[in-house]
C-alpha cells in the first residue's frame, strides 16, 4: 500500500510541477532581478546534482537568498519553486519553512491560487509523510479555493488525491463519486495524464471491491488516455499490472501472465523503477504458480527477493517472503514456509503494512496448525482495530466534508438571504424613489395649480382695475363735462350778456373814462375767449383719456418703484388706442410687464427700468429694458418666468426675445399684430 | 314810414336778452324807421307756445335763437337747433338770427344745415357794433354770418371730396370718444367695414398709416367735425 501512495506522490509533484511551469509570469521590477537570478539558478543547480544532500544545500541557499527579498509575488513564486524542489528531494524541513513563507505572503496579497497551490503542496508534503488525513484537509481547502476561482485543473487535481486518500481508507465508494468529479473538471481541459490517473484509480477501485469486469473496463479506458499523452512514463506497463492483477483474482492465469510479460517487455523497467519491476517480475512468477507451472518458479520468485532486499525495499520483500511461504506450503515444506511467514509478518509490522501482516497472519494461521487458534486472534483483533482506525479517519473526513456542506449550504442560505434582501432593498428603494416622484409631481401640479389661479385672480384683478380706472376717467370726464358746460352755458352767457349789455350804455364822461370803459369792455371779451378756451379744453381731453392701460401699468410699475427703489420711464404711443386693443391682449401684456418687472426687482439689481410701447403699422411692441446685472443668454436655460411670458405671447401669435449680457443689463421685447 | 317788426327773443340768460333788447332799442335810435315789437321766452318751453300763438297770429318777423337751451317738458325739442326747424316749418318767413358760444365745426355744420340761419354769429366775437351790423343786414338783406362762421365755411368749400353721412358720424363718434366695439351697433356696419372706412378716410386725409388721433384732428381742421 504505502508503495503505491509513494509513486502517486511523484505523479502529483510531476503534475504540479506542468502546471507551474506553465504559468510562468514575466519578472515585474528591476531591482530583485539579480536576487531572482541568483535565486532561479541555485534551484537549477540543484536539479543536475545527484546527491541529495547537495541538492539540499543548494536549495537552503536559494531560500535564505530568497529572505532578504519583499514579500511579493516575486518572491511568492521563488518560495514555490523552492517547495516543489524540497518535497521532490524529500526535504521536508525546508518545505515546511518555505510552504509557510510563501502561505503568510499569498495571504497577504489575497492570491487565491498562490493560497490553493500551498495547501495543495501542504496536501502531497502529508501524503509523503503518509499522514491521510492532514492531507485529505489540505486537499480539501484547495479543492474549495480553485472552485471558488474556477480553477478546474487544480480542482481536477485535488478531487483525484482525495480519491486516492479515501480508496487507501477502502472508502471505495466515495474514492469513486470523487474520482468522476475530478474527471468531470478535467475532461473538458483534455488534461490527459491526471484522467489517465483517474481511470487507473478506478479501476483500482473496483479491483478491490472484486469487481473484476469493471476494473478492467476502466483500466482498458485509462489505456485509450495513455494513447495521446506524449510523456508516457511507464504508465503502460503500470496499467498492463494492474490488468494482470485483475485477471490473477479472476483465475485465468494465462491473460494475467500475457498482461505481466507484455508489461515486461519494456526493458527499461529495471531501469526505471525498479520495485516496479520487481513487482511485475513477482506477479508473473506468482502467476505462473498459480497456473500450476513448476519451471523456475523458486529461482525468480527468489530473485526479485534478492533484487528488493538490495534495494531496501522492505514492502516488496514482504510479499516476497508471503509469495514463497506460499510457494513452500503447497511444496509441503512446512518450516520453511512457516520461517517466511514469520518473516514478512516481523518486516510488514515494521513498516506498518498492516494488509501484509494480516496476510503473514492468514497464512501462519493455515501452516502451523498447532497454533491456528493464537494466529487466528491476532488475525482478528489486528484486523478489528485497523478496522477501527479506518472508520476514526473516515470520520474525520465526514466531519471536514460536513463542515464544507454546511459552510457550502451556509454560503448559499446566505446568498440567497443576501439576493432577497438586496431585491426587497431594491424594490423598497424604487417604491420610495416612485413614491418621492409623485410626491414631488404632486407639489409641482399642485404649485402649477396654484399658479394658475393666482393667474386667474390676477386676470381678474387687473380686469377690476382697468373697470375702476375707467369709472374713474369716466367720473373725471363727466365732471369735466359739467364743468366745462357750466363755464360755456352759465358762466359764459352770463358774461356776455353783461358785455353786451355794457356795450348798449350810452355812457356820457370824460372823453378817457369813455376809453377805459370800451377797453374794459374788450377785456371782457377777452376774458370770455379765455373761459370758452378753458371749457373746451376740459371737453377735448376725451380723446386723450382713453389711456386707462397705461394709468394701470402705471400704478403697478411706481408702487414696486418706491417699495424697491428704482427709477422708471413709460413711454407710450399715442398712436395706440388702447380701448381699440382686444382685453385679453391687454391682461398678457400687464402680465408680462409684472413678470419682467419682477424679475428685475428679483435678479437683476437694477437702478433703472423703462417701458415703452411703439406701433408701426400694425404690430405693437412692447420694450422693457433694465440696466442691471444681466445673465448669459446663450449659458442659462430659460426660466418658469420667460417660459411663462413666451407662452403667454404666443397665444397671441406674438414674440417674444430676450437680449442679456452679463454687466449690461436686459432687453425684453415683444411684439404682437394687432 | 315806420315799420314795426315783431321780434322774439330766445335765451335762457336774463341778461343776454336784456343785451338784446338794448341792442334793437340802440338800433331803433339810430335807424328811428324802425320800431320793434319784442317778446321774449326763457326755454324751449316758452318759445315753442310763443312761436305756436304766433304762427297762428301776426307772425314772427325776427328770432334772436340762442341754442343751449332748456328743453320743453316733453322732451321734444331739446335745443335752439330744434327750434329753428319748427319755427322753419311753422314760420317760414321768419328771419332767425342764431346766437351761439359753440364754435365746433361740427355744431355749426349742423346748424347751418338744419337751420339754415339768416344770421349766424358767435357769441364770442359779438360787440355792439357788430350785433348793430347783423341786425340790420338781416333785416335789410340776409344773411350775415359771423367771422368764425365765414371761415368755417371756406374751408369746407376747399375740400373737393365728399365724405358721406356715415363718414360723418363715424368722425364725430370717434372724436366723442366712442369704443370700436360700439361702432357696429351705432353705425349699422360690421367692423371690418369700419375699419376699411377709417382706412379711406386716413388715406383721403393724408395721415393714412397713423392713428385714430391724427385722423380725427385732420378731420375736424377740415371742418367734417
Amino acid at each position: 500500500m504505502a508503495n503505491r501512495i509513494n509513486s502517486i506522490v511523484v505523479l502529483l509533484i510531476i503534475l504540479l510541477v506542468s502546471s507551474c511551469t506553465s504559468k510562468v509570469k514575466p519578472i515585474e521590477g528591476v531591482q530583485s532581478i539579480k536576487e531572482m537570478d541568483s535565486i532561479y539558478y541555485l534551484i537549477d543547480q540543484s536539479k543536475t546534482l545527484q546527491d541529495v544532500n547537495k541538492q539540499n544545500e543548494y536549495l537552503l541557499k536559494a531560500y535564505h537568498n530568497s529572505r532578504i527579498l519583499e514579500d511579493d509575488s516575486l518572491k511568492s513564486k521563488a518560495l514555490s519553486k523552492i517547495t516543489i524542489e524540497a518535497l521532490r528531494i524529500r526535504s521536508f524541513d525546508l518545505f515546511k519553512i518555505a510552504n509557510k513563507d510563501r502561505f503568510q505572503i499569498v495571504l497577504q496579497l489575497k492570491d487565491s491560487m498562490g493560497i490553493g497551490e500551498c495547501y495543495w503542496r501542504y496536501g502531497n508534503f502529508y501524503l509523503a509523510t503518509e499522514d491521510l488525513d492532514s492531507t485529505y484537509y489540505a486537499y480539501h481547502e484547495a479543492n474549495k479555493i480553485f472552485e471558488d476561482i474556477e480553477y478546474d485543473y487544480g480542482s481536477g487535481s485535488m478531487l483525484y488525491g482525495m480519491a486516492i486518500i479515501k480508496q487507501d481508507l477502502r472508502d471505495y465508494t466515495g474514492s469513486e463519486i470523487l474520482a468522476f468529479q475530478a474527471i468531470k473538471k478535467l475532461k473538458s481541459l483534455k488534461k490527459n495524464t491526471t484522467l489517465y490517473l483517474c481511470y487507473h484509480l478506478l479501476g483500482a477501485n473496483f479491483y478491490d471491491l472484486k469487481e473484476y469486469e469493471k476494473a478492467l473496463f476502466y483500466h482498458e479506458k485509462a489505456i485509450e488516455y495513455l494513447k495521446s499523452l506524449k510523456y508516457k512514463s511507464n504508465y503502460k506497463e503500470l496499467s498492463l499490472n494492474s490488468i494482470g492483477l485483475v485477471y490473477l483474482q479472476m483465475k485465468n492465469y494465462n491473460l494475467a501472465i500475457n498482461s505481466f510479460k507484455e508489461a515486461l517487455e519494456n526493458h527499461d523497467l529495471r531501469k526505471t523503477d525498479t520495485r516496479f519491476y520487481t513487482a511485475v517480475l513477482d506477479n508473473l512468477t506468482y502467476s505462473r504458480f498459480l497456473n500450476g507451472e513448476t519451471l523456475n518458479i523458486e529461482e525468480k520468485f527468489n530473485e526479485a527477493l534478492k533484487i528488493r532486499d538490495s534495494i531496501h525495499y522492505v514492502s516488496g520483500v514482504v510479499i516476497s517472503d508471503l509469495r514463497l511461504a506460499e510457494y513452500y506450503g503447497v511444496k509441503g515444506d512446512t518450516t520453511k514456509a512457516i520461517s517466511y511467514a514469520k518473516e514478512a509478518g516481523r518486516l510488514a509490522k515494521t513498516v506498518n503494512n498492516h494488509r501484509d501482516r494480516l496476510a503473514a497472519l492468514k497464512l501462519l494461521s493455515q501452516l502451523d496448525r498447532s497454533h491456528t487458534t493464537g494466529y487466528l486472534e491476532a488475525y482478528v483483533s489486528l484486523s478489528d482495530s485497523l478496522q477501527a482506525q479506518d472508520r476514526a479517519i473516515r470520520n474525520k473526513f465526514t466531519r471536514i466534508e460536513y463542515e464544507t456542506d454546511e459552510y457550502i449550504e451556509e454560503t448559499k442560505r446566505l446568498t440567497t438571504q443576501n439576493i432577497l434582501i438586496s431585491v426587497i432593498g431594491g424594490i423598497a428603494f424604487l417604491v420610495l424613489i416612485l413614491l418621492y416622484f409623485i410626491r414631488q409631481q404632486r407639489a409641482k401640479n399642485k404649485e402649477l395649480l396654484f399658479e394658475q389661479e393666482q393667474q386667474k385672480a390676477n386676470e381678474e384683478i387687473f380686469a377690476l382695475m382697468l373697470k375702476q380706472q375707467a369709472k374713474l376717467d369716466e367720473g373725471r370726464t363727466e365732471e369735466r363735462h359739467r364743468i366745462s358746460e357750466e363755464l360755456h352755458d352759465g358762466v359764459l352767457g352770463k358774461l356776455f350778456g353783461t358785455r353786451v349789455g355794457l356795450g348798449y350804455l350810452a355812457l356820457s364822461g370824460e372823453d378817457n373814462d369813455v376809453k377805459d370803459y370800451k377797453s374794459y369792455i374788450g377785456e371782457l371779451q377777452t376774458i370770455e375767449k379765455e373761459i370758452r378756451d378753458i371749457s373746451h379744453a376740459l371737453k377735448d381731453h376725451v380723446l386723450s383719456a382713453e389711456s386707462g392701460f397705461i394709468t394701470v401699468i402705471e400704478d403697478y410699475v411706481g408702487n414696486l418703484a418706491k417699495i424697491h427703489k428704482f427709477g422708471y420711464r413709460i413711454d407710450n404711443d399715442e398712436q395706440i388706442s388702447w380701448d381699440a386693443i382686444d382685453y385679453k391682449l391687454k391682461v398678457t401684456l400687464y402680465r408680462i410687464i409684472q413678470e419682467a418687472v419682477q424679475n428685475v426687482v428679483k435678479h437683476a439689481k437694477a437702478n433703472n427700468i423703462a417701458i415703452a410701447f411703439s406701433l408701426s403699422q400694425d404690430t405693437l411692441q412692447l420694450k422693457i429694458e433694465d440696466d442691471g446685472e444681466g445673465f448669459d443668454n446663450k449659458k442659462s436655460k430659460k426660466g418658469i418666468g420667460i417660459k411663462n411670458m413666451e407662452s403667454r405671447i404666443l397665444k397671441h401669435n406674438g414674440k417674444l426675445q430676450v437680449n442679456s449680457k452679463i454687466g449690461s443689463g436686459t432687453t425684453l421685447t415683444v411684439t404682437v399684430l394687432i | 314810414m315806420t315799420q314795426t317788426l315783431n321780434v322774439l327773443i330766445v335765451d335762457d340768460h336774463p341778461l343776454i336778452v336784456k343785451a338784446y333788447q338794448g341792442a334793437l332799442n340802440h338800433f331803433n335810435k339810430i335807424k328811428p324807421e324802425y320800431s320793434f315789437n319784442i317778446s321774449t321766452a326763457n326755454d324751449c318751453e316758452q318759445a315753442y307756445a310763443k312761436i305756436q300763438q304766433a304762427s297762428k297770429g301776426e307772425g314772427i318777423d325776427l328770432v334772436f335763437l340762442d341754442i343751449s337751451l332748456p328743453p320743453t317738458n316733453d322732451g321734444e325739442i331739446v335745443s335752439g337747433e330744434d327750434l329753428g326747424v319748427v319755427m322753419r316749418e311753422l314760420l317760414p318767413e321768419t328771419k332767425i338770427m342764431v346766437s351761439t358760444t359753440y364754435t365746433k365745426n361740427v355744431r355749426l355744420n349742423s346748424i347751418l344745415r338744419s337751420v339754415n340761419p339768416d344770421g349766424f354769429l358767435i357769441k364770442n366775437d359779438l360787440t355792439p357794433e357788430i350785433l348793430t351790423e347783423a341786425i340790420e343786414t338781416v333785416i335789410v338783406d340776409p344773411p350775415y354770418y359771423g367771422k368764425a362762421v365765414l371761415k368755417f365755411l371756406r374751408k369746407k368749400s376747399s375740400k373737393d371730396f365728399v365724405i358721406d353721412r356715415i363718414d360723418r358720424r363715424m368722425l364725430y363718434e370717434l372724436s366723442r370718444g366712442t369704443k370700436m366695439g360700439e361702432m357696429p351697433e351705432i353705425l349699422n356696419l360690421s367692423i371690418a367695414a369700419i375699419e376699411r372706412r377709417k382706412r379711406i378716410l386716413k388715406e383721403e386725409f393724408n395721415v393714412d398709416g397713423k392713428g385714430d388721433r391724427e385722423l380725427l384732428t385732420a378731420a375736424e381742421e377740415a371742418g367734417f367735425i
